[in-house]
């Protein structure tokens, strides 16, 4: 039973895959990242088509567009907008900020002081903006993408722990295969390439899919599963702390829009286990000092299927 | 009657069911005393782990019993004789408790902190209950050492830290693991072994406030350093993305006049290396010194480098040196024990 | 300042470790049945000691340093040497027991000094049933038990914070669990007949009932004790009420005021001799159960065709036990009503005919006088009885005292009096007139419980009469009481315990409260009689007995030994399964079809991982089957709608059932 979503999804992949090269698990797991209403955090070297990828996103779901590089120097207002104060009218008028977009890519987040941040982060958290006292909305959807390098330490402000469980998923791009580096290297400019592509679904059409994702249903059996998850990570005394409420409803809408994307009006263990690492390894912290998130994700990948 | 067999073999320390044990591995002793070996865990404690015998208590109980008995007999006192089976049928009845009490808990251990000689190591222990009745009063301990008491909830788990003293430096397997409850009367004791594939690290003992080498040792750069007197305000300057948030000037940002950093003098510009050569003493007096050292340079922020015989660690300054420096005097020739 | 007190001490109170307080409870109740017991010499130390150490925990007073115990355990020894003038024996070993107990409570924190005293409470509760077990006081006592045990689980689980309830519950859950397996032992354990070792001279209390003299116009008072003597079940027809006579003692010696047995003495000389003893008509079977009277000497019906085991018969047809009766005693016995004892011999001493000389003149004037007018000793027999019959005798529960000479006194100036005046004044006649006779005592009659097929004797029933040897006939029992007619019976009720047969035939229906009482009481009366035959009187007999209703003959002690084995490892291994089953896991059919699918897979070497998806798992196995793709992906695709999907395909479970089965790699 392939659905509707399912064909347009799969068509949305296949638009993609043509601008950013060989990625097409990354770009499924971002797609799933936004049906999930849920934002992205990318963690990768500068280079290796970040900003390729979230341009992409935007286009072929016709999304608005915004980047926001991060620089130490950024300031909240830089983010979120102002308010100018017109000699004609004699009062203030609100400049909206970048952050009024569908799509922002929040370049190098961790360049920025922690004050910047957690305006953008607050943003992401409440879907709307507070300044000068008066709340505004943010457009529907509302999806972030922010990028982390990974590589410099040094004079960058790394997101604590408690704002890193804001994002849904966090994936890396890695360097491209030979094949794709090739295609990349001796294709056309992909650049010009985006700009060709037309959008393939308005704005409408993505919030239906989204709602399709809370649809997807997830049996008994699958939310036992689930819940042996949490509880393992809870009790285990290699996670310094057990993974958050928010961490478990975060795993459940991923595995959802996989599924979706997938073509299944119903959920698998394996749709938890694909979308696990990337939910999941942002938040795990080991409880030895120094100790490593990924053995923690292969401890948890090992919990048996009820 | 399997229970009864069950009861009997863990009495004994013989069992048969076992695919994985060699008849003479399963018949030796040694099990009995000292346990399956280091494993990976979780380990379940499964009927053949589980040992029981009466205690001290236990034993004086069967001997009033057993007084109890003569007596009814010879005053010929049915009500005696009932009393007197009630309290045996008692004992029988809270062995099989003591023995449940145990029975298939799940114990698992976490990575403990580092500690420095002398010490105290606190090994997390997670004990998880899967079955539909609580334990209580279970006992943990490592040979020699402090018990822990806990008790898990049904279907629930808890997790205790379990005291270690740390004696030797170096990295060491941990010991096994006794688990034991006399619970419900105190008249049997059922124990078990649980030990893990797992090692602890132990700092060697920092000595006794001994001077950081400046005169030999001491280096300055140059270019970053404005001046001998450390922690001296030594001016502003612009700031640059990773200067410490406390460090920032804000006055001069509230004042709309950008971003600026106070100046310390001595800051991030002292580097020191800590050698071995520098040292007197045996080698653990020496390690001594030098564990204490790089607490030192660690408080006072210096960038601090390790030179040891055998290995040396560039200069550095962030959290994980300090844990570098440590580990590496921690193992140096042979801190590590089977 | 009341109230502050207050506020202090319930503060204190909550800080009490609860795990102490179940020992003091458990350890109080078990010494109170004690305070009649032992003197109060030792109950006021005791008590003191209690109430200290309750003191120390609620932190008002601090345990005596280690003199003043030393000093407290020389004081106690010497209140118990004070009031026993030894330290041995029952009653002293008791007495030295509770005071070495709660002495024990003033140094008592390490686990091993509570396991004394805990086991040590528990052997105080055995020492209470050396001296009562009835059914009120086993119930009780099984109150003790919970509390002492209660105390066992609270010392157990040290620091523990769950609320006192639960461990009240924990213990009353192990005793119930224990009591099946109790009960095995109680039935099967072999019974020794006791006791292993002599016991000590001052074992039990004085008795109660018959005793060994009479003295008959000393006591102005029949006391009206209701107590239960004994009592007995006819295997056959019951005899008629007034023909019950339970034999006892014989009293033979009489000093002018007191009637004595004189057999203490005589009793373990030589083999007792032999009875000419002719049994007329047919015998009377049943089963007597005496309640513990701490003498010796055992009763049946008049007359007696044999002995029970451990006892002997004297010279006087008493039966006597080789030991007091401690504890319940129960025997079977044969009697004819009708017999005819030592006809051809005549006593053989002169004790039967001693008076003491000067005593009751008038009395020997009369039997003179009758005797000279009877034709022979049968006729002076039924004078005497007439004389009594005709002068104005009365029979009352509180004649005067007489103060001299008793027998004249109530002969010819009272003649009012209850069975020992007549029992006594008619064997003196009959002594006087140079015919051998002797005072029996024991009981007479009894009555039916109506609630279950047994008679009950009880102390009020307590009698006394004569026996006469008369040439040719023998002993012949004469009860001159009986000839008093009943409108010379002061009381109604004392008539039916007199003359049974005049109360059943005037037969008055009693009030109805009288018989909603009269019931109550058989109903209780009955409960404790099962209690005494089946619990207290359980041995050696009843134990071969009940096996035998089991059908379990001729059970020896060895088999009797594995047969307890076998029914403990039976008990236990139930027990065992109830505490160690694992929780019923939930049975969900598509997960066992499924399980059934991967374990046939597992046999021929592919198993699936414990976290490998069944997509996964049907993915890794089908490049090495390929040939069995389509099965495999089947039984997959059906497996996972319907465990995972919203709607399951009709038929679903049925068709991955058929699939499983028919899949054989």
């Amino acid at each position: 039973m392939k659905s509707h979503a399912y064909k347009t999804l799969d068509a949305l992949v296949a638009a993609a895959g043509r601008i950013v090269l060989g990625k097409e698990n990354e770009i499924r797991l971002a797609l799933a990242c936004l049906l999930a209403r849920g934002h992205l955090l990318i963690e990768d070297l500068p280079g290796v088509g970040k900003t390729t990828l979230a341009h992409t996103l935007a286009q072929v779901l016709g999304l608005q567009y915004q980047r926001i590089q991060f620089t130490s120097d950024l300031l909240p207002a830089d983010i979120l907008g102002v308010a100018v104060f017109e000699q004609d009218s004699g009062r203030f008028r609100f400049q909206p900020g970048p952050i009024f977009a569908q799509l922002i890519l929040a370049d190098e987040v961790n360049r920025a002081t922690p004050k910047a941040q957690s305006a953008l982060l607050e943003a992401m958290e409440e879907q709307q903006v507070s300044v000068e006292g008066e709340t505004r909305p943010l457009p529907e959807p509302f999806f972030v993408i922010a990028t982390q390098n990974p590589a410099s330490q040094i004079g960058t402000f790394p997101l604590p722990e408690s704002q890193l469980d804001r994002f849904t998923m966090r994936i890396s791009l890695g360097y491209p295969d030979l094949h794709a580096e090739r295609e990349l290297l001796g294709g056309r400019n992909r650049r010009e390439l985006l700009h060709e592509l037309s959008p393939m679904l308005d704005g409408t059409q993505l919030q239906a899919l989204q709602t399709e994702v809370g649809r997807v249903h997830a049996a008994d059996a699958l939310l036992d599963y689930l819940q042996a998850l949490l509880v393992f990570s809870r009790q285990s005394p290699h996670f310094a702390h057990g993974l958050s409420p928010r961490a478990g409803l975060s795993l459940l809408h991923s595995a959802r829009a996989w599924a979706l994307m997938a073509g299944r009006d119903h959920v698998l263990p394996e749709d938890l286990q694909t979308v696990l690492p990337h939910v999941v390894g942002h938040r795990l912290q080991a409880a030895e000092a120094g100790g490593d998130a990924q053995r923690l994700v292969a401890l948890l990948q090992a919990v048996p299927i009820p | 009657m399997k229970y009864i067999d069950m009861l009997m073999r863990s009495l004994s320390g013989q069992r048969r069911t076992l695919g994985s044990f060699t008849l003479r591995q399963r018949l030796s002793p040694t099990r009995f005393l000292r346990g399956e070996g280091p494993e990976v865990g979780p380990v379940e404690l499964h009927q053949r782990r589980v040992f029981i015998l009466p205690t001290r208590q236990g034993l004086l109980f069967a001997a009033i019993l057993l007084l109890m008995l003569i007596g009814s007999i010879n005053y010929d006192a049915s009500l005696g004789y009932a009393l007197t089976f009630l309290l045996a049928a008692l004992s029988v009845v809270a062995m099989l408790h003591t023995y449940r009490n145990l029975l298939r808990l799940r114990v698992d251990i976490g990575p403990a902190e580092p500690v420095f000689c002398g010490e105290t190591l606190r090994v997390p222990v997670t004990l998880e209950n899967p079955a539909g009745q609580a334990r209580f009063a279970v006992s943990l301990h490592f040979p020699e050492q402090p018990k822990a008491v806990c008790d898990v909830p049904a279907d629930g788990w808890v997790r205790v830290e379990l005291p270690l003293s740390a004696k030797r430096r170096g990295r060491h397997a941990l010991p096994r693991i006794t688990l034991a409850t006399v619970f419900p009367l105190g008249l049997f004791r059922a124990w078990a072994y649980a030990e893990f594939d797992a090692r602890v690290l132990i700092y060697p003992r920092p000595a006794r406030a001994t001077p950081l080498p400046r005169d030999s040792v001491w280096q300055t750069d140059l270019s970053g350093d404005r001046g001998q007197g450390a922690d001296d305000f030594a001016g502003l300057r612009n700031y640059h993305p990773g200067d410490p948030p406390g460090h920032v000037h804000w006055k001069t940002l509230a004042r709309g006049q950008g971003l600026h950093t106070k100046q310390f003098g001595g800051d991030h510009a002292e580097e020191l290396w800590l050698d071995w050569q520098a040292t007197a003493g045996d080698a653990e007096m020496r390690l001594s010194i030098l564990t204490r050292w790089v607490l030192e340079a660690d408080a006072a922020h210096y960038r601090y480098g390790l030179r040891l015989p055998n290995q040396t660690l560039p200069l550095a300054h962030e959290p994980a040196q300090r844990r570098r420096c440590l580990k590496a005097l921690a193992l140096f020739n042979g801190g590590e024990s089977p | 300042m009341i109230e502050r007190l207050q506020q202090a001490l319930a503060w204190r109170w909550r800080q009490v470790e609860r795990a102490q307080l179940w020992l003091l409870a458990g350890l109080t109740l078990a010494l109170l049945p004690h305070i009649g017991r032992l003197p109060w010499l030792l109950i006021l130390p005791a008590a003191l000691l209690l109430g200290w150490r309750l003191g120390f925990e609620l932190k008002l007073a601090r345990l005596p340093p280690r003199v003043l115990r030393w000093l407290l355990v020389g004081l106690a020894l010497a209140a118990t040497w004070a009031s026993y003038r030894t330290l041995f024996g029952q009653q002293a070993g008791v007495a030295l027991l509770v005071i070495m107990l709660c002495l024990k409570l003033m140094e008592m924190d390490k686990p091993r000094d509570v396991a004394i005293v805990i086991g040590l409470s528990y052997f105080v509760v055995i020492t209470v049933f050396l001296f009562d077990q009835s059914l009120l006081m086993g119930g009780y006592m099984l109150l003790v038990v919970t509390l002492l045990t209660t105390a066992l689980t609270a010392f157990s689980r040290p620091g523990a914070t769950l609320p006192e309830r639960a461990n009240l519950r924990l213990s009353a859950t192990l005793l119930a669990q224990a009591a099946p397996l109790a009960l095995l032992l109680f039935v099967l354990f072999p019974r020794i007949p006791g006791p292993l070792w002599h016991l000590p001279s001052d074992a039990g209390r004085a008795g109660t009932g018959l005793s060994e003299t009479m003295s008959p116009g000393n006591i102005s008072r029949l006391s009206d004790n209701d107590a239960v003597a004994f009592r007995v079940r006819f295997a056959g027809e019951t005899p008629p009420q007034d023909r019950l006579y339970w034999r006892g003692l014989a009293l033979t010696s009489f000093d002018g005021r007191t009637w004595r047995n004189p057999n203490e003495a005589r009793r373990g000389l030589g083999a007792p001799r032999s009875f000419d003893y002719t049994a007329i008509g047919e015998s009377v079977h049943y089963t007597l159960t005496l309640e513990p009277h701490q003498r010796r000497w055992l009763f049946a019906l008049d007359m007696p065709a044999s002995v029970p085991p451990g006892s002997t018969v004297s010279a006087d047809v008493e039966i006597i036990a080789d030991n007091s009766v401690k504890t319940l005693r129960q025997y079977s016995l044969q009697s004819y009503l009708d017999y005819r004892l030592d006809a051809g011999l005549a006593p053989s001493n002169f004790a039967y005919l001693r008076l003491p000389p000067g005593m009751a003149p008038r009395a020997r004037i009369l039997a003179q006088q009758l005797r000279a007018e009877s034709r022979d000793d049968a006729d002076y027999v039924q004078r005497v009885l007439d004389f009594i019959r005709q002068q104005p005798f009365y029979y009352t529960r509180q004649p005067p005292l007489l103060l001299d000479d008793p027998v004249d006194e109530f002969l010819f100036d009272s003649r009012q009096g209850f069975c020992e005046h007549y029992a006594s004044a008619f064997t003196v006649l009959m002594r006087a007139a140079g015919l051998p006779a002797r005072v029996m005592t024991g009981y007479l009659g009894g009555e039916d419980n109506p609630l279950g097929d047994y008679f009950i004797v009880r102390q009020s029933d307590a009698h006394a009469w004569s026996e006469v040897w008369l040439r040719g006939r023998g002993w012949v029992r004469v009860d001159p009481t009986a000839v008093i007619p009943p409108e010379r019976v002061e009381n109604r009720d004392d008539l039916e315990r007199i003359a049974p047969a005049y109360a059943a035939r005037t037969g008055e229906a009693p009030d109805w409260a009288k018989r909603l009482w009269r019931n109550v009481d058989y109903g209780w009366d009955r409960v404790n009689n099962t209690w005494n035959q089946w619990i207290i009187g359980y041995d050696e007999g009843t134990q071969t007995a009940f096996l035998g209703r089991l059908g379990l003959e001729n059970v020896d002690w060895q088999r009797m030994v594995s047969l307890l084995f076998i029914g403990l490892g039976l008990v236990v291994a139930v027990i065992a399964l109830q505490l160690f089953r694992r929780r019923p896991v939930r049975r969900d059919v598509v997960a066992e079809a499924y399980a059934r699918f991967c374990r046939k897979l597992a046999r021929r070497g592919l198993p699936r991982k414990p976290a490998e998806g069944a997509q996964d798992y049907s993915m890794r196995i089908i490049p090495s089957r390929p040939e069995l793709a389509a099965q495999i992906q089947h039984i997959t695709l059906l497996y996972q709608r319907l465990r995972y999907a919203r709607s399951m395909p009709r038929d679903g479970l049925r068709h991955l059932q058929q699939a499983v089965r028919r899949f054989r790699p």
